[in-house]
């Protein structure tokens, strides 16, 4: 039994919490037991636990951190990718250390074997003669057919761009399929550009066709797929591109109709068009006139340079990476809805209520069908309480009081704005 | 194996691994948990949504370097913790309103979108307003009592996991939590007859 006070005071905490062992705890309640005291501070503070059990947790929406979720989508893919290339570089190393420790006894003499048979060294020397040849060949500027198609899988249309695939064959990014080549966005747009108003020219000139190039162009311009492996097949398909090679590039993507009218200037000046004054429809502002002519790879690489920036509190560089996202030309038209959203919560945490309320604004005029929506509306109702528009504060918290997940905040909300009652 | 039946760690090795819906098991067990233990602390709804996607998103980004040397409860609260010690020190930094000015500016007080959020039609009055005597007073405790205090009381933190995250020794956080206990104690005096009728 424990007599002295200050040592029951010094476990007290522990007692209460059940952090000590059976054998000391009822001690220490023998102790409590037989002095008032230390019984009075005991249940003070049992009784002070009761009345703290009593306050609710905050709840949270249900959809609250969905862009969680998707971003943890993506570090999955990545993670699972790594894991695959670990995986292989560890079962290769071993596979070639235990192959040469089993093989170790004849080995050598084996080795010596194939250099003594002259079949062999013939043979060799004949694969030199060959790729020596085939090095002449290309300097002379022939185009090759056969012989680089076997080495990439398809045919080329010139050595200048024979090194630049057989690298990307080569590549260790092509076994990482989710960490694509980042490949600089300015000059890749304008040599996307030359070369897309070269393959328009050509097509005028032969009279139409080419469907399929302007099809692959608008289906990179499209939101990215969240598969890694399709991020890949937009590189390949911008690679095409330079190329211009049908192989490399992607199904068309949208309805032929409307690729049809884009093959044609009038199709195309219209799709500018639409560009420069405003976006016909929710989800796909830039899928027509330059966003078309624009790699997906941009926008989606400036996408997420501005959510990192975000997600490390630099909501200077979030801002100037999204704005990116949302100034035409428009590369990742997928991700405008989020870029605004973002840009938005940067303009509210550096206490811009008017700039964030213009994006938050944008996003809910134009894209209705936006995942965080409601997120964006309740924030937005900050922002104009911040600077005393309470009727649109009003009207946007009514039109969250009909969402039952929000209702009862936004109901507290307008309780507290007194506009309830009327 | 189940996932529900696994424990945070083995769902972050899985996650580590690409494993995605093992994150999406942590992340429900965990969003409302570390929402509540930032409101609680820093007493803005906005402000503790705003961070504690922060705190996530860092967990995604950083995932890769959690070595298992630690549990995963302590490493989510250590992000968050750190995470409202950043906002509070920018906050004051930027010489901004303090967190009670922005509390009122923001809306209700903590006490009364508490009362708003779970709305209990049997309610009384005087449990109303306990809650908001009690909120208020978690709030006055210093910042090193309240985040031991809502460690332990709220989430279930043993105390030498609460030393691991808010980096101090064992004897010196419960020492915290004697302190906050007390001063709780004293605040909410007059509900002592209540608390008595509490189950």
């Amino acid at each position: 039994m424990i007599h002295d006070c200050g040592e029951f005071k010094d476990l007290l905490v522990d007692l209460v919490y059940d952090e000590v062992e059976d054998s000391v705890a009822s001690r220490l309640r023998e102790h409590a037991a037989s002095c008032i005291e230390c019984r009075g501070e005991l249940e003070s503070i049992l009784l002070t636990r009761k009345l703290a059990s009593t306050l609710p947790e905050p709840q949270l929406d249900e959809d609250w951190g969905l862009s969680i979720l998707e971003l943890a989508d993506d570090a999955a893919a990545r993670f699972a990718s790594n894991s695959e290339d670990r995986d292989r570089v560890s079962d290769a190393s071993f596979d070639s250390v235990v192959g040469i420790l089993d093989r170790k006894p004849g080995f050598f003499e084996s080795l010596r074997t194939v250099l003594l048979r002259p079949a062999i060294v013939t043979a060799a020397a004949a694969s030199v003669v060959f790729v020596v040849s085939f090095f002449l060949f290309q300097n002379a500027g022939h185009q090759p057919t056969s012989i680089e198609g076997e080495i990439s899988g398809a045919p080329f249309t010139g050595p200048a761009y024979l090194d630049e695939v057989a690298q990307s064959t080569s590549s260790p990014d092509m076994t990482v399929p989710n960490r694509p080549r980042r490949i600089p966005e300015t000059p890749d747009r304008e040599e996307t550009a030359k070369l897309a108003a070269l393959e328009s020219a050509a097509r005028m000139a032969t009279g139409g066709g080419g469907r399929q190039s302007s099809g692959s162009r608008i289906g990179t311009a499209g939101p990215t797929p969240k598969n890694p492996a399709d991020k890949f097949a937009l590189d390949d398909s911008i690679l095409a591109k330079k190329s211009k090679s049908a192989p490399f590039a992607p199904a068309p993507t949208m309805p032929a109709a409307l690729a049809e009218d884009l093959d044609t200037p009038a199709g195309a000046a219209a799709g500018k068009s639409a560009v420069g004054t405003g976006y016909g429809n929710n989800e796909a502002p830039g899928m027509s006139g330059m966003a078309a002519q624009a790699p997906s790879a941009g926008g989606e690489a400036l996408f997420r340079d501005g959510m990192d920036a975000f997600n490390r509190g630099d909501c200077s560089s979030a801002t100037s990476a999204l704005q990116k996202v949302v100034d035409p030309p428009l590369d990742a038209p997928g991700r405008i809805p989020a870029a605004l959203h973002h840009l938005g919560r940067c303009a509210k945490r550096t206490g811009q209520c008017g700039k964030a309320l213009l994006n938050y604004e944008n996003l809910l005029d134009r894209y209705p069908g936006y995942a965080g929506r409601f997120e964006a509306m309740w924030e937005a109702v900050a922002c104009h309480r911040r600077l005393g528009h309470v009727g649109r504060a009003t009207e946007i918290l009514e039109e969250l009081a009909k969402n039952p997940a929000w209702s009862a905040r936004a109901k507290a909300e307008l309780r507290d704005l007194g506009a309830l009652d009327k | 194996m189940n996932a529900a039946s696994r424990t945070d760690e083995e769902l972050m090795q899985s996650f580590q691994t690409g494993d995605a819906d093992a994150f999406r098991v942590l992340f429900e067990k965990y969003k409302t948990p570390i929402f509540a233990f930032l409101f609680r602390r820093c007493g803005n709804r906005d402000t503790a949504s705003d961070l504690a996607q922060d705190v996530f998103a860092r967990l995604v980004k950083s995932a890769d370097s959690f070595r298992h040397q630690s549990k995963f409860s302590t490493w989510i609260y250590t992000i968050a913790r750190n995470a409202v010690v950043d906002n509070a020190r920018k906050a004051r930094h930027r010489n901004h309103a303090s967190l009670e000015d922005s509390r009122d500016k923001d809306g209700p007080r903590l006490g009364d979108r508490l009362a708003g959020d779970s709305p209990e039609p049997d309610r009384s009055v005087i449990s109303q307003q306990l809650q908001e005597d009690l909120v208020e007073a978690i709030s006055t405790l210093p910042e090193d009592q309240r985040e031991v205090f809502l460690l332990r009381e709220y989430h279930g933190m043993p105390f030498q996991e609460i030393s691991e995250v808010v980096g101090a020794k064992i004897g010196t956080v419960k020492s915290r939590m004697r302190y906050a206990l007390e001063t709780l104690r004293r605040d909410l005096d007059s509900y002592e007859n209540y608390a008595r009728t509490l189950p």
